[in-house]
């Protein structure tokens, strides 16, 4: 029989790590908080606390990733976007994170909710393809695809609102 | 691995777990104070919501070894299911005769609690709400008016295919009325608007499932006068 794990000792392995995420998209708020608190809730009640840490940590990052688009664009809901699609061919850098949240908020509702999970994935957080496509169960290259195919789409809106 | 000179946050976090991560970037953190500074690991005081967390399950190893053993372990899950079913969950919840179950969380400050069903929520408290599906794949929320009527629809989307759903919204109970009064339509297909109304006023519709929640509001204190 496997022992599970301590809930203090997850706790501390993982929820600075979530939190840490979950600040990256929405800044040290509420909402971050609550989707850190849901993401940790959702991990401890679910089969992940057996498996591997590698497992978890792409669990982590999909779902917080989910969960802060849902609140980014609920908060939204009725706003006129003003976008700043130029912020989209920057790379960010970690003291830009206010700004990449700016952009992240500014383009929320324009993109399908998987094609943003990508994009925060790969500009937010930085990650190489190969850590995305791990992530989200992708091939590196249809991550490529997926990223080439969101510029195109966001300089197109850009032409239509310059 | 390594972008803008330093590691993705998610090497880093690997690092953090302790997890093996290719030579380039342990140098690169072996000499990098900022990417040091960040792998630095702080003890976080439990916050209240973990109290209520339930404790893991030990996960037994699937065991084959015979068909006395398989038909053992048949009969135990069957009277696990049976249990479950006839005994009342431990938890506060309001259910009809169905299967589906809503527990209301409120949040005090810092402290979420489940709502005992009794106790006045206090203006400024945040509610968040758990739907039990069950076989429903839609739901939709709505705050009602003192008559009932449907007001704003507050949430509305697809539930999971298993398991609750906590829901991804929180509402913050305001200082007007006496109590709030929630609907809650679930449905096999996207929910109306208009299934927030009162039954006599709706569509007839057999296959959704309607809850009304009031949760009474304190009064506010008195002001004092000059």
């Amino acid at each position: 029989m496997k022992p599970p794990p301590a809930l203090d000792r997850f706790f501390q392995d993982y929820f600075p790590l979530i939190q840490g995420k979950c600040a990256r998209m929405l800044g040290d708020s509420d909402e971050a908080m609550d989707v850190a608190q849901e993401t940790f809730v959702r991990l401890w009640s679910s089969p992940l606390v057996y498996d591997t840490p590698v497992a978890r940590l792409a669990w982590i990052y999909r779902t917080s990733t989910r969960l802060a688009i849902d609140y980014l664009r609920r908060r939204q809901c009725g706003v006129e976007i003003h976008g700043d699609y130029d912020a989209c061919d920057q790379k960010v850098l970690a003291d830009q994170v206010v700004e990449a949240r700016a952009w992240l908020s500014a383009i929320v509702r324009l993109l399908p909710e998987a094609d943003l999970e990508v994009l925060v994935l790969s500009r937010l957080d930085g990650m190489t393809l190969q850590e995305v496509a791990h992530a989200t169960s992708m091939s590196p290259r249809s991550v490529r695809r997926v990223l080439e195919r969101i510029e195109e789409r966001l300089r197109r809106l850009k032409g239509q609102h310059p | 691995m390594i972008r803008d000179s330093h590691p993705s946050s998610f090497a880093l976090d690997e690092l953090r777990l302790g997890l093996p991560v290719s030579n380039e970037i342990n140098l690169h953190v072996a000499s990098c104070t900022e990417c040091k500074n960040r792998l630095v690991r702080t003890p976080i005081a439990p916050p209240a919501w973990l109290a209520d967390l339930r404790p893991v399950r030990p996960l037994r190893p699937l065991q084959r070894r015979s068909v006395r053993f398989a038909f053992a372990s048949a009969l135990a899950a069957a009277i696990v299911l049976l249990t479950l079913w006839i005994a009342p969950p431990s938890s506060i919840y309001i259910a009809t005769k169905g299967p589906p179950t809503i527990t209301v969380f409120v949040k005090q400050n810092e402290r979420v609690a489940r709502w005992d069903g009794r106790t006045p929520v206090k203006p400024g408290d945040s509610l968040r709400l758990q739907i039990g599906p069950n076989d429903y794949h839609h739901a939709s929320i709505a705050l009602l008016n003192t008559a009932q009527e449907p007001g704003k629809v507050l949430w509305s989307g697809p539930l999971p295919a298993d398991g609750a759903l906590l829901l991804p919204v929180s509402f913050r109970v305001d200082e007007q009325g006496t109590e709030e009064i929630l609907s809650l339509v679930m449905g096999h297909n996207p929910i109306s608007p208009n299934l927030h109304r009162k039954p006599d006023d709706s569509p007839s519709e057999t296959t959704t499932w309607r809850q009304i929640l009031v949760i009474p509001k304190s009064a506010l204190p008195e002001k004092s006068s000059p």
